[in-house]
Formats: C-alpha cells, sequence, structure tokens
C-alpha cells in the first residue's frame, strides 16, 4: 500500500484507478492508505451536483467540466447511480453524456451500494484520494434524487440543485427536503417553454437571497461559464461559510467511518453473541432487555 | 467486502445501433455486475481511458457495422498501450463465423453472434474474470 499511495500523490492515473477500488471494496489496508492520503491533501472545491432523473445533471456536468477545462484547472467527476436493490448489480450511465476527453479530468461512476441517501458511503474516501492526486475541482454527481436524498448537501462544499422547467409549483418549493440543500438552485433545459415561469416560482419562493438562482441550457452552453463564475465567487467571497461547512463535512466523514465499523460489529454480535432468542420466544426477556443488555455488555469491544 | 465485477460495454466505430449492447448490459446488471456504458461513437483511446479510470474487469465491445476486423484489435492494441493487460475483452454483434479465429487471435476472449443466449456471457465473464 505504501507505493500505491506514493504513486497517487504522483498523480499515476493507474494508481489512482485502483485506490479507489480499494477503498469502494474496503480492501485490507484501505484505511491505512486513507490516512497516508489525507494528510498529504492539496486544496480543492468540492461540488455536489444533485436533482431529479433527466433534468440534465450529467449533460451539465460535461460543459461544466469543458469551462474548467478551459480555464485550466485539474477535474474529477465521482458520478453515482444506484445499485440494483435485487441483484446487486447496477448500470452506471453518466458517463454517456460525458463527451469531453482531457488528460486533466478523471470521471470515476459508482454504484450506491445499499446506501440510501442519493451517494454511495465511500464518496467521502474518495475524495481523499483526488484530493491527493491533486485535483482542483471534485464533482459529485448524484443519483436522480426524489425529495428527500440530501446526503450530498452535507459531502460537498457546494451543492447545485439542478431544476428543469415544469418540476413543479410554490408548492413543491415549500417542501422539506431536497429543496432545503441547494446553494444554488439551476434551472436547466432552459431553452424549453416554460423557463421564466418557473424561474418566478423560485424566487416568490426563497425570500432568503443566499439561495442564487441562474439558468442553463448544457445543450447549447447558455449560462455555463457564469455558473462556474459564480460557483468560484462564492469560494472566495463567502470563504467563512465554506471553511465552517468543511468542519461539518469532516463530522460526516468521520459519522460514516464509525458507522460502518459499528455495523460491521452489530453483525458480528448478531451472528456470535449467546443472544437469548428462545427466552425471548417463550416470554421471559423481550427483544428490547436483549438490546439493553448488549448495549451495557460494551458490544463495541466486541 | 467482496469486490464487484466491473464491465465497461462499449460501442466503438460510427454504428448508431445499440440495443443489443443495452440488452447485454442489463442482463450483467440482474447478474450482479456493475456496468459502465459508453454510450455510442467511442474511439479505440477513449474506450481504453475510460476502462482505466473505471477499473474495470472487463470490456465488451459491440459492433455492427462490418468494421470488427479492424476497430477490435485496434481497441486491444489500446487497452495493452494504456497499461491494461489483464482485462478480460469480448465482442457481440453482426460478425461472420470465418472472422472469429482472426479476432480470437487478436485477444478478443469471446465473439457473441445473433442469438447467443445471455447466460452464455454472464458464465464467460464468471468463468473468466479472476477475483482480485
Amino acid at each position: 500500500m505504501k507505493s500505491l499511495a506514493e504513486q497517487v500523490l504522483k498523480s499515476d492515473l493507474h494508481s489512482i484507478s485502483r485506490a479507489l477500488s480499494t477503498v469502494e471494496n474496503r480492501k485490507e489496508g484501505y484505511l491505512d492508505l486513507l490516512d497516508d492520503l489525507y494528510k498529504k491533501g492539496k486544496p480543492s472545491r468540492v461540488i455536489g451536483v444533485t436533482g431529479a432523473p433527466g433534468v440534465g445533471k450529467s449533460t451539465l456536468v460535461d460543459v461544466y467540466i469543458n469551462e474548467l477545462v478551459a480555464r485550466k484547472k485539474k477535474v474529477a467527476v465521482i458520478a453515482v447511480d444506484p445499485s440494483s436493490p435485487f441483484s446487486g448489480g447496477a448500470i452506471l450511465g453518466d458517463r454517456i453524456r460525458m463527451k469531453s476527453n482531457y488528460d486533466n479530468v478523471f470521471i470515476r461512476s459508482v454504484a450506491t451500494r445499499g446506501a440510501i441517501g442519493g451517494v454511495s458511503d465511500s464518496v467521502f474516501n474518495m475524495i481523499v484520494i483526488f484530493r491527493a492526486a491533486g485535483y482542483e475541482y471534485i464533482i459529485i454527481e448524484t443519483v436522480g434524487v426524489g425529495q428527500n436524498e440530501i446526503s450530498i448537501s452535507r459531502l460537498s462544499d457546494i451543492t447545485l440543485l439542478i431544476m428543469s422547467p415544469g418540476s413543479g409549483d410554490d408548492i413543491q418549493m415549500m417542501k422539506a427536503g431536497i429543496m432545503e440543500t441547494g446553494d444554488i438552485f439551476v434551472i436547466n433545459k432552459s431553452d424549453y417553454p416554460g423557463a421564466d415561469e418557473f424561474e418566478t416560482f423560485l424566487r416568490s419562493s426563497f425570500t432568503d437571497i443566499n439561495n442564487k438562482i441562474i439558468k442553463t441550457s448544457a445543450k447549447n452552453g447558455q449560462g455555463v461559464k457564469e455558473l462556474v463564475t459564480l460557483v468560484d465567487s462564492i469560494y472566495e467571497a463567502e470563504n467563512d461559510k465554506i471553511k465552517k461547512k468543511g468542519k461539518a463535512i469532516l463530522k460526516e466523514g468521520l459519522k460514516y467511518l464509525l458507522l460502518h465499523e459499528m455495523s460491521q460489529k452489530v453483525d458480528e454480535v448478531i451472528n456470535h453473541a449467546s443472544l437469548s432468542l428462545d427466552d425471548i420466544i417463550n416470554g421471559s426477556k423481550s427483544p428490547y432487555s436483549e438490546m439493553k443488555r448488549l448495549l451495557k455488555g460494551g458490544f463495541l469491544k466486541w | 467486502m467482496k469486490a464487484k465485477i466491473r464491465v465497461l460495454i462499449a460501442k466503438p466505430g460510427l454504428d448508431g445501433h445499440d440495443r443489443g449492447a443495452k440488452v447485454v448490459a442489463r442482463a450483467l446488471r440482474d447478474a450482479g455486475y456493475e456496468v459502465i456504458y459508453t454510450g455510442l461513437r467511442r474511439t479505440p483511446q477513449e474506450i481504453a481511458r475510460m476502462a482505466l479510470e473505471e477499473d474495470v474487469d472487463v470490456v465488451g465491445l459491440s459492433l455492427l457495422s462490418g468494421a470488427h476486423n479492424e476497430l477490435f484489435p485496434a481497441v486491444i492494441a489500446e487497452l495493452k498501450k494504456t497499461g491494461l493487460k489483464d482485462v478480460v475483452v469480448f465482442g457481440g454483434g453482426v460478425i461472420p463465423e470465418e472472422d472469429i479465429p482472426f479476432l480470437k487471435k487478436n485477444g478478443l476472449g469471446a465473439i457473441f453472434t445473433p442469438g447467443t443466449p445471455l447466460q452464455t456471457i454472464i458464465d464467460f465473464i464468471a468463468n473468466n474474470v479472476k477475483p482480485r
């Protein structure tokens, strides 16, 4: 692993790719690899891109990449699509829309593998690898989300919520969940009819001017330069906010790490501890008294 | 955790027919594999770059235009040039029987022509990908 970390730091593409797999599959030693790389991470901008299926997230990411490359930036993309809860397999189709080929762009497709918040549990760790490899921008595209998958807003510095004309009226904008996550609201497909009306809905729904609204068309490139500039300007103008966010992201990352270790412990305990299942069935104990007993016994030290 | 097998389904060249590629991609999804689809009209260089970035175990090439004798070996050459020596490659499409020995000699692990049961393709991957 030592040499793998060294190669990642040199931005060797094979090693980056292999390191991403190592982390995703949680192969032995992956935590040491991440520990090595974390300390050597370079500053980067982590931008989340989320929105309903079919609003143009991948296509917009493609033109966003083009604009960043034109500005001589090194860009990594983590494109998440859902795993089947039935077979465990997945179709990862985001890169179909990503037509750009640049030496300085690294795109990795990731399946959710059972995570329910719209990203994979490995995203925090994958960002560590891309940081160490010197990618200045890391774009995370979520699965197509509904109203409630908001994990991305806890992992990225800035979240772009992508919508398209006809995504509902002002009542939809009032609903809790996804509508609360956008730092920037992007009305994509703004070459379609109804874009202006949709913008009016949005503007009337958010009196908080911290939420920024921008119209784009990924198809003809309209508004994309402005979007990239807007995101960059937030990094410059609201540096304190971004720093505060950084702490929240760290907390979230630690939570992922701990939850993973704990869920493994829970599996071990459930499968091997001397559970009094028969006592529960014959009525002398309950699942609740059993839980309390295991917690009291310090099951994490199991 | 057991590593998932990752498969790149790729459309090299200029033909625009990807129904076959999509049917195979779906079958592999249902078999529990993670399938990355390239979309239409990719160059051998693009396909090799994607295989590298996605760290795939398998690349499946689909072609119906008749250019398989040129493009399949070109993809193999590009994969080698990129340093991806362990990747299993198979091909599929309307490919004449008499071209198959040539393609196999040039690094294609298998060629699946119309009418091949999907299970045959799934089994080919299961039997040829080494766990890592």
